[in-house]
């Protein structure tokens, strides 16, 4: 099931940015990244209503510094992605984030010291020659639009 | 490609998405730290309430004027509802998965929503016809997902 939610966050995340992208071509980056976090929290808020206790909260005290980043990660996120994907093509971002994300998971991984089966590895190697063959093939066919147009 | 762009800008925009990129684990990273302490529903309000935060702060110091949203489709404006289930989905599948594995299967969620959409030319996006080569790199990448799972 978790397997599931890793690869619905895949179409969520994607869909969203498009969203911000087509949100912040109306109404600016600015307003828009406020709009973004003004439905989310609302979103939010209603799933804790519906889900959370109120004793969550003294988790805070004992919770290290970096968790509180989050919102601001986020925030250039949003705003930095809409300000790309408005001038480069949605794959060519995609692309070049995978390449970030990637290496930003194996100094994770490898820091909370978590091991892989040489399967698992395998798959992982497979998924990564699927990202690039993927993309190498929407590159050439969108140069070749763009020099034929 | 884009064509009114000198290199230099672009190269720029590439920097820049690769930087992202690295931002989004590390976003997943903060997430899944706050949500181990406080839970996830917690976990999510707050990060939502920092980032509005950020972004009034930004609103305030860039001085940009509120725009009207007549007119603009609801899809567009519900982008922080999808922006929702991703932190959530992206919380319980760190802390079970670990990020390589998260960020993998996320992938190619990711590759297959956009290669949907840049096919259709979805939300106004430009279309690019999907290329039947492509199925090689979505196969190759289902095969991995399935070792991952299995292995």
């Amino acid at each position: 099931m978790v397997y599931v939610f890793a690869l619905l966050m895949g179409f969520t995340s994607i869909f969203s940015m498009v969203q911000n992208s087509a949100l912040s071509k109306k109404i600016g980056l600015v307003n828009s990244s406020l709009l973004n976090y003004v439905t989310g929290l609302i979103t939010a808020t209603i799933f804790f209503v519906l889900t959370g206790k109120l004793s969550d909260f003294s988790g805070l005290s004992t919770m290290h510094f970096f968790g509180y980043l989050g919102g601001a990660i986020g925030l250039f996120i949003v705003f930095s992605s809409g300000f790309i994907v408005k001038n480069v093509s949605v794959i060519i971002t995609s692309m070049l984030m995978y390449t970030g994300q990637m290496i930003t998971s194996f100094v994770i991984d490898y820091f909370r010291g978590i091991n892989f089966s040489p399967v698992k590895i395998l798959g992982i190697i497979l998924v990564i020659i699927g990202i690039y063959v993927n993309n190498y093939i929407d590159f050439r066919s969108k140069n070749k639009d763009a020099k034929a147009s | 490609m884009v064509l009114y762009l000198n290199k230099e800008e672009v190269i720029m925009y590439k920097i820049l998405a690769l930087f992202t990129g690295s931002a989004i684990t590390l976003l997943v990273l903060s997430n899944a730290i706050m949500s181990a302490s406080v839970g996830n529903p917690l976990a999510i309000v707050l990060n939502h309430v920092i980032g509005l935060f950020c972004a009034v702060i930004l609103l305030v110091s860039t001085a940009t004027k509120p725009k009207s949203l007549k007119n603009i489709n609801i899809v567009y404006l519900l982008s922080g509802v999808t922006g929702f289930f991703t932190v959530l989905f992206a919380n319980i599948s760190f802390m079970e998965l670990g990020a390589t594995i998260t960020l993998m299967i996320m992938m190619t969620g990711q590759i297959i929503a956009s290669s949907t959409i840049d096919h259709f030319g979805i939300l106004g996006m430009e279309k690019y016809p999907f290329s039947k080569y492509k199925l090689l790199g979505i196969f190759l990448m289902l095969l991995g997902v399935s070792l991952i799972i299995l292995g």
